[in-house]
């Protein structure tokens, strides 16, 4: 009962003074009310389909909330032409800001400048496009590519590794961001000629794709040293395929992702080996912050351009605890 | 133009047939270790799913008709199952949920097209994206792909479907008994003969009494029902449901399978055994490109090729003046 009574009397006393706090008139705070309370931010991902994508818009969602701003998500779902009209039908309504993810370099490039131009702040995640806007945020492609490609080298390397051959899964022909980390990765395996490439598949970023795809290849090349697969949303169905054949831990499969708990169960479970992840939830703090120093400065859109690469850390089952995991 | 008499004979399910023994040894022949046991268990295991997805669908293309939310509405029936399992439910009553909303999607199919008469092409098309934005909204509202959590996959019912007996897969045997079951339904009950009835002529079938309207909303039913089991197989095998496959392409390699085999698409013609030479020549066929290493635009390339050949040969073995009088149109 007393416990009870000093729960509430604690409950209250948080709402009297966070209630107080919001009125304080001084210079920040009427700043942050003018500037950012009631501003509107659009996010535009190339699909919602993607835990990537999910993660950005829950945090970001979280954030604005937190911050009073007019937070609305347009999903695309993987066609680039809609996810160009979406941009061009959004300049007339003149949002104060659209946090946007590219299909490629080139596809919404003059879209996004058209947007600068109308006066509204771009900021771009994790795949730039030709046009810099305000702001670029988001992991180095080729960087993860070469980290990803170190990592397969020093597996097939490593006394006791089955061979010398391993496999590249990629996600997507087309999309830069999957060039970009295929270049990295054949860049850092260059530099390995002792190392063979024995098969490139791409699996479109489908689980049950990239289970089919390395079911066959695992079953032709039972010796493979490692799998490097580009993105853990799909390297869950390599895992799997990885799996039925007794292969888990011997074959190594590296990969990369959003990071947090899904990469934390499959550390654990000793079913993804080495998983770089650029951490999705801090990666969506960065986009925020950004997006409220912008609309925070008043400087005119498209002025200034910055870019951000986010970090990206390995996961493994030896260091998950140290990487946040619980 | 009509082909010559011997070779009017053959039918679609032999050429098929041929073609994919003609396959096996070529690409025997070409990449080593392509006709192992193991080999020959993955491409069971490739072909599995969509290959009872494709059972299914051909019940209804048999009969006259074209089911394109057969994919999302098994897909939304797999995720009610799992998002109930992982909330705790028990396993029966998640099962019977998940399959009561794919038979609830294949009714309002049947009714859509029976009563409301619209076109199965538009209704079922429509359905499906009406599936998908519930989907969205009540099963995947947080994640596009559930996963099933530890203590379901542990349960009984997962651990032998997801099992191996002799390399191969049990969802490839149950496949097959399915290829079997649905065999004898479809030429040995009435409702099996009626359903070809009318997709042979539904004039006449109407006019001899059959309630036609009963049998629509039946066999969307039927191939809602084959959905929810091959959404179990896909659960079984990659251990989620994934929305993204609702919308995606996984449809048509299914009406690819059907055509393929020789389930004509004017109706009344194939069987379920046509269903599996297609499934096994489309296996045999991803298979051998993967291991080519061929990239997914010279794949695509040869899965629409391969559908578009098996089109015009349909085509030219039933071609349409003579169907549309058969019909009675």
């Amino acid at each position: 009962m007393f416990k009870s009574f000093t729960r509430i009397l604690v409950v209250v006393l948080l709402m009297w003074t966070t209630g107080a706090s919001a009125q304080l008139n001084d210079a920040p705070h009427q700043q942050w009310n003018q500037d950012i309370v009631g501003k509107s931010i659009v996010y535009i991902p190339v699909s919602l389909s993607l835990p990537l994508m999910n993660i950005w818009n829950d945090e970001l969602k979280l954030l604005a909330s937190e911050a009073g701003i007019k937070f609305t998500t347009l999903d695309p779902n993987l066609n680039v032409n809609k996810e160009n009209q979406m941009i061009a039908s959004l300049i007339p309504k003149k949002p104060d800001l659209i946090i946007v993810h590219n299909p490629d370099r080139q596809a919404l490039a003059r879209v996004l400048k058209a947007a600068n131009d109308a006066g509204i702040y771009v900021i771009q995640i994790n795949m730039g496009s030709t046009y810099q806007s305000d702001a670029f945020i988001g992991v180095d492609a080729y960087d993860l590519g070469v980290k990803m490609g170190n990592a397969a080298a020093q597996a097939c390397e490593a006394p006791g590794a089955p061979s010398k051959n391993l496999a590249l899964v990629t996600g997507s022909l087309v999309s830069q961001f999957s060039i970009d980390q295929v270049k990295g990765q054949m860049a850092a395996l260059a530099k390995h000629p002792d190392l063979k490439v024995v098969t490139k598949q791409v699996v479109n970023w489908d689980p049950k794709t990239d289970f089919d795809k390395v079911s066959t290849i695992v079953d032709a090349h039972k010796d493979l040293c490692a799998i490097v697969d580009e993105y853990d949303g799909e390297a869950v169905g390599a895992a799997r395929a990885l799996a039925i054949a007794g292969l888990t831990g011997k074959t190594k499969l590296i990969t990369s992702g959003a990071g947090g708990k899904f990469a934390c169960e499959h550390a654990a479970s000793g079913q993804i080996d080495v998983n770089f992840s650029y951490q999705a939830r801090d990666q969506a703090i960065q986009f925020m912050t950004v997006a409220q120093y912008l609309l925070e400065s008043h400087i005119k859109p498209g002025t200034v351009k910055t870019t951000i690469y986010t970090p990206s850390f390995e996961i493994t089952k030896e260091n998950m605890q140290d990487m946040g995991c619980k | 133009m009509h082909l010559a008499p011997n070779l009017a004979k053959i039918t679609q399910e032999q050429l098929v047939f041929a073609a994919a023994v003609l396959l096996f040894f070529v690409f025997s022949l070409a990449i080593p270790g392509f006709s192992t046991l193991g080999n020959l268990s993955q491409i069971l295991e490739r072909v599995t799913v969509v290959g009872i997805f494709a059972l299914g669908a051909s019940i209804v293309v048999i009969s006259g008709g074209l089911d394109l939310s057969q994919v999302g509405s098994a897909m939304a029936g797999g995720g009610m199952t799992v998002l109930l399992l992982n909330s705790g439910w028990s396993l029966p009553l998640s099962l019977a949920a998940g399959l009561l909303v794919c038979v609830f999607i294949g009714i309002i199919n049947g009714y859509i097209i029976a009563f409301v008469e619209i076109p199965d092409f538009f209704a079922t098309l429509a359905t499906n994206l009406l599936i998908f934005g519930v989907a969205r909204l009540l099963i995947f509202s947080h994640d596009f792909r559930i996963y099933l959590n530890h203590s379901a996959l542990q349960s009984f019912f997962f651990t032998i479907l997801g099992a191996r007996l002799l390399a191969i897969p049990v969802t490839a045997f149950i496949f097959l008994l399915l290829v079997v079951l649905l065999y004898l339904f479809m030429r040995s009950t009435t409702i099996g003969r009626t359903l070809y009835a009318i997709g042979d002529n539904s004039r006449t079938a109407r006019e001899n009494g059959v309630p036609i309207r009963s049998y629509t909303i039946l066999k969307y039913t039927l191939s809602a029902i084959f959905g929810y089991i091959a959404a179990l197989a896909f659960l079984s095998t990659i251990h989620n449901i994934d929305a993204g496959v609702m919308i995606g392409t996984m449809i048509f390699d299914v009406i690819l399978i059907v055509v393929l085999g020789g389930v004509s698409l004017v109706g009344g013609r194939g069987t379920p055994i046509s269903v599996l030479i297609g499934t096994i020549l489309i296996g045999l066929l991803l298979n051998g490109m993967t291991l080519l290493n061929l990239n997914n635009d010279l794949q695509d390339v040869a899965r629409g090729a391969v559908l578009l050949i098996a089109i015009v040969v349909d085509n030219r073995l039933h071609p349409r003046n003579e169907e549309t009088a058969r019909k009675g149109e």
